[in-house]
């Protein structure tokens, strides 16, 4: 039963998080408003996904909303001007590819610190994003462009097609492939993974590489739906992926942990800041009522570990 | 070696700053009258985030042109801090300009900073959102209350009088968003059919409305009007009412006419905003500065009047 | 077990970043107006006093192979703490001792969570983060606590012989960190936590003990930073700390300790602050738009973190 508990903890917390505001709002368990909830956790999820990888390599990634604004905003541009959005799709993607493979190389070959070398590009991407758009905002998008937010495919809003895609493709890539198994060996043990001939190198490149793709990717959705590009968008991205992956139990010593996990954990956080402007709580207690949930989720983690170390 | 490294750091270091900030280009007109003291004059904005400050940047640059004058802008790299308003000042100081041109983030954060210019002999001119403390030449108004108390009006009499509204907030506890939450409040209070169903901060942004939107039109589905007290808002809280099927059913105001909410306006999915004219407040600003060096003497206060922008004169904003 | 080294042997190995901050000196003296003038050099020393203080804490955090996310929430709760209390009336020395209470309490919890329960050190003080910025903004209700009276803000303002009081604190506070670090035997077990946890463990060193009492002196610190800065602005903003966690970490890692914990220094530390401290002042001096700003110091940061690794790098090659 405890192994149960401990196992499924974070499921159980969601669950019992749904439950409560069912009862507390009736505005909360409808058809309606579970879509907006899903879709509001649609990118947050991607971001997650990325994040995660990153951090079960041992690494951290602060960049993602520096490189999700500068992406963006390159390309909106291009977007805006061009019959199709292909051009600029591409350049976004294209930097967000470059902008991680270059953290990947400051991580795997300059040795840094990926805090540090995160840090470093969080300030000039986002430095570019503002020098590049200099003061403008480019606004109203083709209805192309703005189907792969604001669009349905079967009754589906897209952002959610996307994440489950992008879950999916995740999910397979770290369960069954031999990348995905030597991200968890570097991760786990870095020494170990050089010694059994792994390319450690390569895959910690990789990985942040594919972070910034996929951040890139996740930019041009946040443009669709938003309508607009502006140089500021996604301060609060990194910290907030970072507490998705955490929430959903991902440890940060690495080698542990995945995608699914962060599934949940996104999920866990769109509901709290749903129900907190359903419920109508003063948006100032919304950073305590994050920090305190990622402490509580771990904890009681710790506790049901302990009790069951003390059980055996 | 290790010497060999520090020599190379240095160098580099030192290449990078230079070819960095040659590069960017520190944009100074052509001065051609050597004879006169050359004036210099520093814009302390809140932050260059907001297409808002831009456009008073803007103003002030075309000002310091047009006398003649060296014009630094400065603004916190973490937006509306602050501390590093502050520090803008104090460095200002340092560099000895002859006046500061001030748009305080905060209205009684702000004062230990313009005593330093006091004490310094700095004369400061505020613009925009008022000092409460210190001593200031004269003070620049927009009045925030006002506009918005004209815009709430506006939208109470597209309503009928009537209805159900939302009001999205601005930056807790900035000075502008608590004036323009009293005006927008005042506003409705002569329409005892209008109710306000939820007030809630978006914080001046645009993504933050667009979601704070989203949730609430799931607790309130039927709401009549949206009031949002600035245009960045606005566009948000639009995009959020486009997604869920309702554009037209539910009038949306904002303040700033900015470039996008004047599309939004001619395309007809924006009711009304209000043209605080941030260019004209740059402009006098910066112009205050120089009559005060040259001389003259400045009034108390100079009001800059605010316009209504709706569809009836939006192709005028349209060209702009 | 390693002996405890003195602080001149200390200051013999004075970190390469030593260098980027003469060549930051020498380019902006040439370049900037009044960059070196006897008021700007005393202007960044109480512009970085702040910084100093909070790195402090930091450091010692890293040097255990750790880290405290939490600073800048910390010295904003407090700050805010000293600002509400003197307000409702309570005498000035009970405000600060409650605010700095609170700074060691939140120290405490981080402390407990990471020795005690084995929190990995980015979740607990990450938690904290939040928990503390929630907590300031809702007892504020999202506003500025302003103005205090003359004999509070000496703390920001007075000097004490001829030195601005946050210097002199924070020149208190470096020396107490270096005494306690370099001359005391728990100095030198927290240098053996950071080189290796399990071996200072066996070893006999209280391990918790020693990582809990560095959490708390970070607290402490933050909170210390935090009355400092809310005298310095004569008011109490509920986002003033934001980004002084990040700034404090880049001061500490520009200043030549690794995350890896168990070398390094806090006279690294000051040096690094000093660079960032001098870095943002002379950029608004030569009045370098904000934008160049962003990407400049976030460039110059990784710069010198890149060489100082580099350096690093071939110095084990050498030895080995």
């Amino acid at each position: 039963m405890k192994s149960f508990i401990l196992r499924y903890s974070r499921v159980l917390l969601l669950i019992a998080l749904a439950v409560a505001l069912t009862l507390a709002s009736p505005a909360f368990a409808t058809r309606e408003n579970l879509m907006n909830v899903v879709r509001q956790a649609a990118l947050l999820t991607m971001l997650g996904m990325g994040m995660t990888m990153v951090i079960i390599t041992g690494g951290i990634d602060l960049s993602v909303g520096s490189v999700l604004a500068l992406t963006s905003c390159l390309a909106a541009g291009l977007i805006k001007s061009h019959q199709t959005a292909m051009w600029g799709v591409l350049l976004a993607l294209g930097v967000g590819l470059m902008c991680g493979l270059l953290n990947g190389l400051m991580v795997a070959k300059v040795k840094l610190p990926p805090f540090v070398a995160t840090y470093g590009l969080q300030w000039v991407a986002r430095g570019i994003a503002y020098i590049f758009m200099s003061g403008r905002i480019i606004y109203g998008f083709g209805r192309g462009f703005r189907f792969l937010a604001t669009g349905y495919l079967a009754g589906i809003p897209m952002p959610v097609v996307f994440m489950v895609a992008i879950y999916i493709l995740f999910f397979f890539l770290m369960h069954y492939t031999t990348f995905g198994r030597s991200v968890y060996a570097v991760g786990s043990n870095r020494k170990a993974a050089e010694l059994s001939g792994l390319k450690v190198d390569r895959t910690i490149i990789s990985v942040y590489a594919l972070n910034g793709l996929l951040v890139a990717f996740v930019g041009l959705l946040f443009i669709s739906r938003l309508n607009a590009a502006e140089p500021q968008i996604g301060e609060t991205f990194a910290l907030e992926a970072i507490a998705a992956t955490l929430i959903g139990g991902t440890p940060f010593s690495g080698g542990e942990g995945g995608v699914t996990r962060t599934l949940i954990g996104a999920l866990i956080l769109s509901l709290l800041s749903n129900g907190m402007n359903l419920l109508g709580v003063s948006s100032f207690w919304q950073p305590t009522v994050l920090g305190a949930t990622i402490v509580l989720a771990i904890l009681v983690e710790k506790l049901a570990a302990l009790a069951e170390r003390d059980a055996s | 070696m290790g010497d060999m490294k520090k020599y190379v750091f240095v160098l580099v270091l030192v290449a990078l700053v230079a070819v960095l900030i040659t590069g960017c280009g520190t944009s100074k007109p052509a001065e051609e009258k050597p004879k006169e003291k050359e004036f210099e004059v520093v814009l302390i904005l809140k932050n260059l985030v907001n297409p808002v400050w831009l456009d008073m940047k803007r103003g002030g640059e075309a000002a310091a042109e047009k006398y003649g004058v060296k014009l630094t802008v400065l603004a916190p790299l973490k937006a509306d801090n602050n501390e590093e308003q502050i520090r803008a000042i104090e460095d200002s100081i340092a560099k000895k300009v002859d006046a500061i041109v001030l748009v305080p983030s905060d209205s009684k954060g702000i004062i230990p900073g313009i005593e330093k210019a006091n004490e310094a002999g700095i004369p400061v001119i505020n613009v925009n959102t008022k000092a409460h403390g210190g001593k200031t030449e004269t003070f620049i108004a927009v009045e925030n209350y006002d506009a918005a108390k004209k815009v709430a009006e506006a939208m109470a009499q597209k309503l009928n009088g009537q209805g159900k509204v939302i009001i999205l907030e601005g930056v807790p506890g900035a000075q502008s968003a608590m004036d323009l939450q009293a005006g927008t409040l005042d506003g409705l209070k002569a329409y005892p059919g209008i109710e306000v169903v939820a007030s809630q901060t978006a914080k001046f942004q645009r993504a933050e409305a667009m979601k704070v939107m989203e949730d609430l039109l799931q607790r309130y589905p039927h709401i009549d009007a949206v009031l949002a007290a600035n245009d960045e808002m606005a566009l948000g809280a639009i995009e959020a009412i486009d997604a869920a099927g309702k554009t037209g059913k539910i009038l949306v105001s904002g303040l700033d006419a900015n470039k996008d909410a004047v599309s939004a306006i001619a395309e007809g999915k924006m009711t009304i905003s209000c043209d605080k004219r941030s260019y004209e407040q740059g402009y006098v600003g910066v112009e205050s500065a120089v009559k005060l060096l040259k001389g003259e003497k400045l009034p108390e206060r100079i009001v800059i009047d605010t316009v209504l922008v709706d569809k009836s004169n939006v192709s005028e904003y349209l060209n702009k | 077990m390693r002996v405890p080294e003195s602080i001149f042997r200390k200051i013999k190995r004075l970190p390469g970043v030593l260098w980027a901050l003469v060549a930051l000196i020498v380019f902006f003296g040439i370049s900037g107006k009044g960059f070196f003038t006897a008021y700007n050099l005393i202007n960044i020393c109480k512009q970085g006093s702040i910084l100093v203080i909070v790195s402090m804490g930091t450091t010692l955090a890293i040097l255990t192979a750790g880290i405290d996310l939490s600073t800048g929430s910390v010295l904003t709760l407090s700050g805010v703490t000293v600002g509400l209390l003197i307000h409702s009336g309570s005498p000035i020395s009970v405000a600060i001792l409650a605010g700095l209470g609170v700074g060691a309490l939140c120290g405490l919890i981080n402390g407990y969570l990471i020795a005690h329960l084995k929190f990995h050190h980015f979740i607990a003080t990450f938690g904290m983060m939040g928990i503390a910025q929630g907590i300031a903004l809702a007892v504020t209700q999202g506003a500025v606590v302003p103005g205090f009276d003359a004999a509070f803000r000496k703390l920001g303002d007075g000097t004490i012989f001829g030195l601005p009081v946050p210097v002199v604190v924070a020149l208190l506070v470096v020396v107490a960190t270096s005494i306690a670090l370099y001359r005391t035997r728990w100095g030198a077990h927290v240098y053996a936590v950071g080189g290796s946890e399990q071996v200072a463990a066996w070893s006999g060193i209280n391990t918790r003990r020693v990582k809990l009492a560095v959490y708390v002196l970070s607290g402490l610190f933050a909170a210390i930073a935090g009355v400092v800065l809310t005298a310095r602005m004569n008011s109490a903003s509920p986002i003033a700390g934001a980004g002084y966690e990040f700034d404090a970490i880049a001061a500490v890692i520009i200043g030549g300790t690794p995350f890896e914990g168990g070398r390094g220094g806090i006279v690294g530390t000051v040096i690094g602050a000093a660079v960032i401290s001098t870095l943002k002042n002379g950029l608004n001096i030569i009045g370098l738009p904000t934008p160049w700003q962003i990407t400049i110091i976030g460039f110059m940061i990784t710069v010198a973190i890149v060489l100082d690794v580099l350096y690093q790098m071939r110095k084990d090659r050498v030895a080995s």
